[in-house]
Formats: C-alpha cells, sequence, structure tokens
C-alpha cells in the first residue's frame, strides 16, 4: 500500500531498513564465520541486529513500543535501543580489556622468571656442578661473572 | 643462608641501581637481591646484571611498579623465602633502615611493615608539596577505612613476612600505583600492618616515573581503587593456592629452604 506523500514513498524507509539491517547481519556473521570475531564477542552485536530486524519488518511494534516507554517520538525510542546497544557492548569491551591486562601480566611475569631461571641452571651446571643445589639462590650469571664471592 | 630478599623494581634506572645493589650488599652480603627491570628502555638490566650480585629478571614489557613487584613476590613465593623487602631502584631508599624493618617481622609482630617519611621527627625528604597534598588524602581515606592511621601510603619501601609474601604473589592488587590500596587490601584480608620511622632522600639521577600531568590520574585512580578494594569481599586465601612453576615443583619442599646455608 504505497501511497504518495508529497512524492515521497513512506514505505521506503523500511525498505531502507531491511536492508541495511540485513547487510549489517550478514556482515556479523561473514566475520564470525571467518573467525574474525570470536561467538562470544559477537553474542551482543547479533542480539541486537536481530532486534533492529525485528523493528524493520514489524515497523508498527515501534509505535506500541514507544507509546509502552511513554514516549511521543517514536523515532526517539530507535536512538534509545541503539544508545544501549552501544553502551553494553562497550561495557563489555571494558570487561575483556581488563582480563587481557591480566593475562599478559601474568605471561609477561612467567616469561621473565623462567628465562631468569633458565639462565640461572644453564649457568650452574655448566660451572658449578660440584656445588650442587648450593647456589641456587646465588650466581644469576655464573656463565659470565664466574663464581661469586660469597662462597664461604 | 638467604631467608631474605630484597625485591628492586627498576625502570629506566641505570644511572642509580648499581650504587643501589652495593649498598645492599655492603650492608648485609646475606641477603639475596632480585632486580625486577620493568621493560627498561636503557640498559638497566645489562648494569644490574653486571654486579653480579643480584638477580636479574627482565620483563619483556613495561608493567608498571605493580607488575614487577609481584614478579619479585611470586619469586619469592616460588623460593621459600621467609621474608622479602621491597626497595625503590632510585636510590631513595637507605639500606641501613632494612634492618629495623625486618626486625618487626622477626618479631612477629606485624604481617607487613611500612617505612614511613612522616612518623619520627622529620628529617630527611619528605616529597614536594603537591604531592604531599595527595598523600595527606590518602592517609585520610585509608585511616577511614581500615581504622588504623597509616602516614605514608605511597612508601615504597616494605617489609613481608612469609604469609603476605604467599599472599601478595597471587593478588597483588594493581599495575600502577598500587601501594595505598595494597595497604587497604592487606589490612581488609587482616594483615597487620606497623609503619617505622625512616629517611629517604631525593632520587639519586634521572626522573621520577610519575610526571606532574600524571598526578591527576594517580590520585583519582588511586582514590577508586581504594574503595573498590575495600567493597570487596575477604579472600579466602585457602581458595587462592600458588601455582607451582616446574622449578618449584621439582624442589625438595618445606625443608627446602636450609638450602645454601654457608
Amino acid at each position: 500500500m504505497s501511497t504518495l506523500v508529497t512524492g515521497l514513498d513512506i514505505n521506503r524507509i523500511q525498505y531502507v531498513a531491511l536492508l541495511g539491517t540485513v547487510a549489517f547481519l550478514v556482515f556479523l556473521v561473514e566475520l564470525i564465520r571467518k573467525q574474525r570475531i570470536k561467538e562470544a564477542y559477537a553474542i551482543l552485536w547479533l542480539l541486537f541486529g536481530v532486534v533492529f530486524l525485528g523493528l524493520s519488518i514489524f515497523r508498527e511494534s515501534l509505535n506500541w513500543l514507544s507509546f509502552a516507554f511513554g514516549i511521543a517520538y517514536p523515532p526517539a525510542f530507535l536512538f534509545l535501543v541503539s544508545i544501549v546497544a552501544f553502551l553494553l557492548i562497550l561495557i563489555q569491551f571494558s570487561v575483556v580489556i581488563s582480563s587481557q591486562n591480566d593475562r599478559i601480566r601474568e605471561l609477561t611475569q612467567e616469561i621473565a622468571l623462567a628465562t631468569m631461571e633458565d639462565s640461572q641452571a644453564a649457568g650452574q651446571s655448566r660451572c658449578q656442578r660440584d656445588d650442587g643445589d648450593q647456589t641456587r639462590h646465588r650466581s644469576p650469571d655464573s656463565s659470565q661473572a664466574g663464581p661469586l664471592p660469597r662462597e664461604s | 643462608m638467604a631467608d631474605t630478599l630484597i625485591i628492586i623494581p627498576a625502570f629506566n634506572e641505570a644511572g642509580n641501581i648499581e650504587a643501589v645493589i652495593t649498598a645492599l650488599g655492603t650492608t648485609n652480603p646475606d641477603w639475596d637481591i632480585l632486580v625486577v627491570n620493568d621493560g627498561s628502555t636503557d640498559n638497566t638490566g645489562e648494569v644490574a646484571k653486571a654486579s653480579g650480585t643480584a638477580l636479574v629478571a627482565n620483563l619483556p614489557c613495561n608493567l608498571g611498579i605493580g607488575g614487577a613487584v609481584q614478579t619479585g613476590l611470586k619469586y619469592a613465593a616460588r623460593h621459600h623465602y621467609l621474608h622479602a623487602v621491597k626497595f625503590d631502584g632510585d636510590g631513595q631508599h637507605r639500606a641501613e633502615e632494612i634492618d629495623s624493618l625486618l626486625r618487626s617481622i622477626l618479631a612477629g609482630t606485624a604481617d607487613v611493615v611500612i617505612g614511613s617519611r612522616f612518623l619520627g621527627n622529620g628529617e630527611g625528604y619528605q616529597s614536594t608539596w603537591i604531592r604531599r597534598i595527595g598523600i595527606g588524602l590518602f592517609q585520610i581515606i585509608n585511616s577511614l577505612l581500615i581504622g588504623q592511621k597509616v602516614t605514608d601510603n605511597t612508601s615504597g619501601l616494605r617489609a613481608y613476612n612469609r604469609k603476605s609474601i604467599e599472599f601478595l604473589a597471587t593478588h597483588y592488587p594493581s599495575f600502577d600505583y598500587p601501594e595505598p590500596e595494597e595497604i587497604i587490601l592487606l589490612a581488609r584480608n587482616n594483615f597487620v600492618i606497623q609503619e617505622i620511622p625512616v629517611e629517604m632522600r631525593e632520587r639519586a639521577q634521572g626522573k621520577s616515573s610519575i610526571s606532574p600531568l600524571k598526578s591527576l590520574y594517580y590520585v583519582v585512580k588511586v582514590v577508586l581503587a581504594v574503595l573498590m578494594t575495600a567493597l570487596r569481599p575477604k579472600i579466602n586465601i585457602t581458595e587462592s593456592p600458588l601455582p607451582l612453576t616446574r622449578h618449584a615443583s621439582s624442589e625438595a619442599g618445606p625443608g627446602k629452604k636450609m638450602i645454601g646455608e654457608e
């Protein structure tokens, strides 16, 4: 029932919205399929993609929903949904960044300690085998510096 | 034998680190010294290693002081040190003060001992006035939250007993500016904190890693972190056993700290 109002097809917005949402979802699914986005981080994007797809198909629902929320101007409801979506996704990013931060810290520390202990162990087996375990805490680099003066 | 590990977090301290290591070795040759080189862009790591008396752990990227200190505490935990001392690499701490910090640890009257610039007669370096405003703020907040007056919340000179080494190796609060947070975390988990007066010097060479521009971030971040730490529940220590490395797991167990006896 496309009616022309001063030359504007009022259904055009629905086609544009549908096309846009479908393109967005296809792009998203493609990224997940190619493993460019982990499923866990795609859930929120997909969820809001589907919400927008629903709103594009059942365009009347926008009117009911904004009425239900007490919003006088239905398009404002769209902005509300978008902003909530972005906020949630950004917060998820902060959570993920923080957890990555912890993991990187952990890994960095382990690398530093393991490297140090390996070079200690290497130095020990080369130069101080007869000292047995006694220098475990000593001689950070006995391969270069030789036995430390603290052996008494 | 070495029961005590001195942990020196160092970021771009090539000009100071050698003197710091030498001073520690002269004060007490029985301490083990671990320099945690926090991704320095200068040759801090090589200079520290060249001293021949310090262990050097090179972090492949800069973690911030908290990450560096935690590295040292992990090492201390895994290698069964009984005490650890955190000591700055910039030369502002005095090696002679360590014994008085350790005395309270050895006496068993405290789990953590903090060297305070502001107790005692107020001699030595007391920081710039703008920093002292921040330090005053932390003092008020921390005192309110833990019901104990800690005068020098940002002091980096601290001694830990075995219990706090194990706890902090796993739960060290954060990567940047952790000192005030560490106090809240420890107090919230029923660790006994004690302060003793120490004198500090102005850093010998180079620049502090805290530029004036970062100060605002510092204060905001620390206040937030401190409040959040206070809101978190007490950590159940038994629930978080220390991860063992291949090195630690191959060691002899509880009797291990006798190794290295002279």
